[in-house]
């Protein structure tokens, strides 16, 4: 009984968890093209799919796009943005449409599939940044973590893991010589 | 085999939880003897002496070249980590070289930066004018937001499995760094 639900869920885990992108996207995607080389030069990348994830700076509203200012991250097996701390940048989402910046709110994360469109200069404090934009295809985001973008924990909401159900990296703590 | 390796792991895990953000070769170079409310006292005396600080964040601002950080001292305990407590001996500004995202080094966070001293900056804080120790950063460390390091919370079994994984989360991008 147990261990038929704890499968269960792991299994439920797995269908809901593994899909976020459409595979005729995760096709096109170059997974080559690194962040770092777009953001010294955005131009060169022009017409380029990537699939890129990050952090909500601001979501602006224009009158037939919206703008999202995102930090950059790694992402994580399913493509959920990891380690916000650990940025190598920003960059601006373009969408073709309204998104409510009330849901597109600071700190949420994001991942995103699209297009490279070029880079957009803007001034941050005293310095000019040059911004790759990506023309948005798919747009995710995340579900609010419990404590914010930076908590990870794999025992959320329960001893069974069904946050990340495969590679499982903190194996071997769950079960320290104390208890 | 199991029985072997649950102490080993959790010996280790002990043992990195204490481990400092700072790595041995910059805190050689730290000058221990000088505290901060002395240097806050005349920082010019300290010139050129690599020291030890961290606190909280209050503004961070980009510059062309370099991005300058304010921040609100606290002391530091064994991890080096800021603590808490509102006590603070005041204020000082860290300089770095390059860009630094306002975004992520935001207001409250909290930094531990090992920094040479550079001299001092005057600036208005409302009625007052305030000086600030000045430092050119060599190695740093921003915290992660309290949560993620808070004693348990939600009840014993996950309360123990988020501080194990929290302290364990801290280290590795330490050692990594």
């Amino acid at each position: 009984m147990r261990v038929g639900f704890v499968t269960l869920s792991l299994l439920l885990v797995f269908a809901l968890s593994c899909a976020p992108f459409p595979p005729e996207t995760m096709r096109e995607v170059e997974k080559d093209i690194a962040f770092e080389d777009v953001l010294k030069d955005p131009g060169l990348f022009k017409g380029k799919v990537v699939l890129w994830g990050g952090v909500i700076i601001e979501t602006v509203n224009r009158p037939d796009v919206t703008l999202i200012i995102v930090w950059q991250t790694e992402l994580d097996f399913q493509k959920q943005p990891k380690e916000p701390d650990r940025s190598q940048g920003r960059f601006i989402v373009r969408y073709e449409g309204f998104l409510d910046p009330a849901i597109y709110g600071k700190d949420r994360e994001l991942t995103v599939s699209g297009t490279l469109a070029g880079g957009e200069e803007r001034v941050i404090g005293e310095r000019r940044y040059m911004y790759p934009v990506i023309d948005a295809r798919d747009i995710r985001l995340w579900e609010k973590r419990k404590e914010g973008p930076y908590y990870y924990d794999p025992w959320y909401g329960g001893p069974y893991p069904y946050w990340g159900p495969y590679p499982y990296p903190y194996g071997w703590r769950r079960h320290p010589y104390w208890w | 085999m199991i029985k072997k390796i649950v102490p080993i792991a959790g010996f280790l895990m002990l043992l990195s939880a204490c481990a400092p953000v700072i790595s041995q070769t910059t805190m050689s170079t730290v000058d221990k003897s000088v505290s901060f409310p002395a240097l806050q006292q005349n920082p010019d005396a300290y010139k050129g002496s690599v020291v030890l600080l961290g606190g909280q964040i209050i503004a961070t601002t980009v510059k062309a070249n370099e991005t300058w950080i304010e921040v609100l001292e606290k002391s530091l305990d064994y991890d080096q980590k800021p603590s808490d407590a509102d006590q603070s001996f005041g204020r000082f500004l860290v300089r770095f070289q390059g860009f630094l995202d306002p975004a992520i080094y935001a207001s409250g966070r909290k930094l531990t930066v090992a920094g040479q001293v550079e001299g001092k900056v005057v600036r208005p804080i409302k009625e007052i004018h305030y000086t600030y120790p000045v430092l050119t950063a060599r190695e740093h460390y921003l915290w992660k937001p309290e949560d993620v390091y808070s004693t348990p919370r939600f009840g014993i079994g996950i309360g123990v499995g988020v501080g194990g994984h929290g302290s364990g989360g801290g280290i590795g991008v330490g050692v990594t760094k």
